[in-house]
This record gives C-alpha cells, sequence and structure tokens, in this order.
C-alpha cells in the first residue's frame, strides 16, 4: 500500500514539474493567431481613443484586436542585435486627424506583409499595447 | 544702418534654419538584469521621441506593455500590479536636456561624446536621472546611443522577487534611436 502511496506521489510530482517547466520556459508570441477579442475599423478606434482615451484604454490594452482599414503608411526600424541588423516593419492604418493604428511586425514576420502598399486595403491583428497618439499594437500578423 | 539690419535678418533667419527638429515613433530601448536564475531582458521597438537641436531638449516616450521578453511568463509578471502594475501606469516618460558640456553639431556627419540631464517617469514616480552616450550624426540624421542604470526600489517598484534579492534591484537602460527630419 506505502509503495503504491509512494509511486503515486512520485507520478504527480513529476507531471506537476513537467507542467511548471512548460509555462516557466514557453516562449512568447511572436505574432498573434488566437482568434481577436475585438474587430472593428480602424478608423471606429482611433474615434473611439479620442472621445475617451481611459475607457479605451480600460477596454483594448492588452487585447486582441483585428482592425481593417486603408494603409497610411510604414516605418522601418533597423537594430543592430549580437553583430546582426534586425528589420522589423510598422504598418500605419488610417484613424483619424490625430493618428492611426500602429502595427508592428517581428522580422520573420515581414513577409507577410508583401505586396501591400500605401493606400491598400489591410486586415491586421495584434495585441493593443496603448495609445500614444496612435494606438500601438505589437506582434502585428496578416489576416487579409 | 540698412545693411547692418539685412545682415542680422540673414543672420537670425540661417540660424532657424539650422534649428531643425528630428523625431522618430520607432525608438528601441532595452532593459537588462540579472536574477537568480537567468538573465532578464527586454526589448521596445516602439519609443516615441523627439530632439530639438536648438535647445538640446529630448524626450521620450513609451508604453510599458511595448516592452517584449523572450518568455510569455516573464512578459506577464512583469506587467501584473507586483512589478510594473502597467494596467495603472501604462507609459514611461522621459524629459530631459543636453548638458552645457555636450557640444553636438547637428549639420556635421561624426560622433559626439553626449551626456543628458533629465526627469525620468516611470510607475508613477518621476526622479531626475543621468545618462551619458553619443549622439552620432550619419547623413544629417541623429542616433542616440546611451544608457543608464535604473534602481527599481527609486520607483517603488518592490514586488517579492526584487525585495528577496532574486532580481536585482537595479537594472540597465538602453538606448539606441534612430531619429529622422521632422
Amino acid at each position: 500500500m506505502k509503495k503504491k502511496i509512494l509511486i503515486a506521489a512520485l507520478v504527480f510530482l513529476v507531471i506537476g514539474g513537467g507542467v511548471g517547466y512548460y509555462f516557466f520556459n514557453k516562449k512568447a508570441t511572436k505574432s498573434v493567431t488566437a482568434k481577436a477579442d475585438f474587430e472593428l475599423t480602424s478608423e471606429a478606434l482611433l474615434n473611439e481613443y479620442g472621445t475617451n482615451e481611459e475607457a479605451s484604454n480600460k477596454k483594448y490594452n492588452g487585447k486582441i484586436l483585428q482592425l481593417n482599414g486603408v494603409i497610411a503608411s510604414f516605418d522601418t526600424s533597423k537594430v543592430e542585435k549580437d553583430g546582426k541588423t534586425e528589420e522589423r516593419i510598422s504598418v500605419i492604418l488610417a484613424g483619424n486627424d490625430d493618428g492611426g493604428a500602429t502595427f508592428l511586425f517581428e522580422p520573420e514576420f515581414a513577409k507577410d506583409l508583401a505586396g501591400l502598399k500605401e493606400g491598400d486595403k489591410a486586415t491586421l491583428k495584434g495585441i493593443c499595447t496603448g495609445y500614444l497618439g496612435d494606438v500601438e499594437l505589437d506582434k502585428g500578423s496578416r489576416v487579409q | 544702418m540698412k545693411k547692418l539690419a539685412f545682415l542680422a535678418v540673414a543672420v537670425m533667419l540661417s540660424a532657424t534654419a539650422f534649428a531643425q527638429s528630428y523625431a522618430t515613433k520607432t525608438g528601441h530601448i532595452s532593459f537588462f538584469s540579472t536574477s537568480a536564475m537567468e538573465n532578464i531582458q527586454a526589448d521596445n521597438y516602439k519609443v516615441k521621441s523627439s530632439i530639438d537641436a536648438a535647445t538640446g531638449e529630448i524626450a521620450f516616450e513609451m508604453l510599458i506593455k511595448g516592452f517584449h521578453f523572450e518568455k510569455a511568463l516573464m512578459e506577464e509578471h512583469f506587467n501584473e500590479p507586483e512589478y510594473l502594475d502597467s494596467e495603472t501606469y501604462p507609459k514611461s516618460s522621459f524629459k530631459g536636456k543636453l548638458d552645457p558640456s555636450t557640444k553636438v553639431d547637428f549639420t556635421k556627419d561624426g560622433e559626439y561624446v553626449a551626456r543628458v540631464t533629465g526627469e525620468l517617469t516611470m510607475h508613477g514616480v518621476t526622479k531626475t536621472v543621468q545618462a551619458g552616450g553619443k549622439i552620432i550624426i550619419k547623413g544629417g540624421k541623429p542616433t542616440i546611443k546611451a544608457d543608464f542604470q535604473v534602481v527599481l526600489k527609486d520607483f517603488n517598484i518592490s514586488g517579492k522577487a526584487v525585495k528577496s534579492g532574486v532580481v536585482s534591484g537595479s537594472i540597465k537602460v538602453t538606448v539606441d534611436t534612430s531619429y529622422e527630419k521632422k
């Protein structure tokens, strides 16, 4: 009987340890693939922030947003890391006169933006990190 | 007399022509710290910043949620109420000015040693910080490379791991930001 309990306890420890190890080392997502918490146009989103920034922050911060809108511009940032140059593309979907919605794409997902140019309509997904005049979204992915 | 007035206006106009402003929305700021088990490193690639060449004023603004880590759990902890509490304090900012000793010719390509003093606001606390580094002018565009230490306790960041010393109480913040002419 004692042996059975001991074996059961050991099994639980190993499973628990395994699960713990998995979560401890789980890599952060670099491009959101999960279903969006909110789907709307970039214009509507910017208007909401323009009306009430605090309420919008509470509603959208940390959430996955899927926005469709017109591409206003692209911004590229080059960063030197461990001797290599990493290039990150930010896509800005038009909002209103105050700003737009900026999606940051990690280097390995830049290819998803191939073929897109200013003036094109696009549907992009990302995690909302906040508002700095533009609504900022990271871990960008292209839906359409 | 007329010639002098004309000359004065010409000089003033040329001075303002050189008083260029620079800005970016994709600045890079990272931080590095150590803990008992592993290194803590995060990068923010969407820092908003501006330089006023005429006054030497430099400003930075960034979102705490914009700092990204390799490991999901670390990023989660970082944003929790116990640490940076990004729900309550979503932004961090710096407003400063180049020290009088720093001489940068924004119109001439080269590397210039620079020191800046200003107010860093983080986690609801504002403190004066000094940073040293260099301003590199290339093709008429500046890049700031600088670093400074931040003592977490100074900004009321004292979650369990910091208090117990598991996570180092001091972090190194590195700025590597390139600007476009405004």
